[in-house]
C-alpha cells in the first residue's frame, strides 16, 4: 500500500521550487489528468488541532506564493490516490478564475433580518435579496475596480453574511484603503490576503 | 480516539479572532478532494454554526473595546 498522501492544493503546474509542507515534508506533484495535486507524503493522518491547521494554512500560502493559479484543499484530505477526471472542467476553469489573484474576505455584522412571510414570491425575493446584500451595494461601487469576482454567504444571526472577494494578487492594500472610505449601514471586518479558499467549483453552486 | 467534531469544537472554543479565521477557511472552505475530509458535512455544519456564534462574540467585544 502507498504511503497515504495529505492534499493541499490543485493547480496547472507543478511548483516551480521546492516547497515544505505541513510537516516539513517535501510537496510532491502528482498528475491527474491536466491537472497536479500538490501533496506531501505523511506517516498519519493529521490530528485536528490548533497548530495542524495553522501548518495547513502555512503549507497553502507557500504554494501560492509558487504558484500562479492555485486551489487551495481543505484540511484533512487525505488521499492515496487521486483522480479528478469528473471534475476535471470545472476545476480547470476555477483556476482560471483564480490565476494570478488573491482572495479577501468580509465579515459582515449588522440586524439580523427576519425573512418576509406572505406569498412564496415575497419569501423567494426576500431570499435573494439576503444573498445578494443590497447593503452592500456603496461597498460593491467603491471596490468595482479590483473586485474580479464575488461570493455571498448569508448567515443567521448578528453575523449577517461573509463576502469572499477575489483580487489580483498585490491589490489588497489598494483593497483596504478602498473599503476604508466606504460609509455602510453595516458594519465590515476584512481579513486577508487569502489564497482563494472560497472559489472552490463546489463552493460557487 | 476522541470524535473529529469534538476535536474541532475543543479548538474553536480555545481560538482567538485570527485562528478563527484560519479555521473557517481551511476547514470550511477549500476543494474537497476525497470523501475521506475531516469532518463529515454535519460535522461541517456544526462547527459553522459555533464559528458564526464565536466570530459574532469576539466582534461584539471589539466594539466594546473600542467605544471606551
Amino acid at each position: 500500500m502507498s504511503p497515504p498522501l495529505n492534499v493541499y492544493a490543485l493547480s496547472d503546474a507543478p511548483p516551480p521550487v521546492e516547497v515544505r509542507g505541513a510537516q516539513g515534508e517535501a510537496v510532491r506533484a502528482l498528475p491527474a489528468g491536466s491537472l497536479f495535486a500538490l501533496a506531501g507524503e505523511v506517516d498519519q493522518r493529521p490530528d485536528l488541532t490548533a497548530d495542524a491547521v495553522r501548518a495547513h494554512d502555512a503549507a497553502v500560502r507557500r504554494l501560492a506564493v509558487a504558484c500562479p493559479a492555485l486551489l487551495p484543499v481543505r484540511f484533512g484530505s487525505i488521499a492515496e490516490e487521486v483522480d479528478f477526471s469528473e471534475r476535471e472542467a470545472e476545476l480547470l476553469e476555477a483556476l482560471e478564475l483564480v490565476r494570478d489573484r488573491e482572495q479577501m474576505t468580509l465579515r459582515v455584522y449588522g440586524e439580523p433580518q427576519p425573512a418576509e412571510r406572505g406569498s412564496g414570491t415575497a419569501y423567494l425575493e426576500s431570499l435573494r435579496r439576503s444573498r445578494s446584500m443590497p447593503a452592500l451595494d456603496p461597498l460593491r461601487a467603491a471596490l468595482a475596480p479590483l473586485v474580479r469576482a464575488e461570493r455571498t454567504e448569508p448567515h443567521e444571526g448578528p453575523l449577517i453574511a461573509s463576502v469572499y472577494h477575489l483580487i489580483d494578487r498585490g491589490s489588497a492594500p489598494e483593497y483596504l484603503r478602498a473599503l476604508a472610505g466606504v460609509a455602510l449601514a453595516v458594519r465590515v471586518a476584512p481579513t486577508g490576503p487569502w489564497p482563494a479558499w472560497s472559489f472552490a467549483p463546489e463552493l460557487l453552486r | 480516539m476522541k470524535r473529529r467534531e469534538e476535536q474541532a469544537m475543543e479548538i474553536l472554543e480555545a481560538a482567538d479572532q485570527s485562528l478563527l479565521e484560519v479555521i473557517d477557511h481551511v476547514l470550511n472552505k477549500g476543494v474537497v478532494v476525497s470523501g475521506e475530509a475531516m469532518l463529515g458535512v454535519a460535522g461541517v455544519d456544526l462547527v459553522y454554526l459555533r464559528l458564526s456564534a464565536l466570530l459574532c462574540a469576539s466582534d461584539r467585544v471589539q466594539a466594546r473595546a473600542r467605544k471606551k
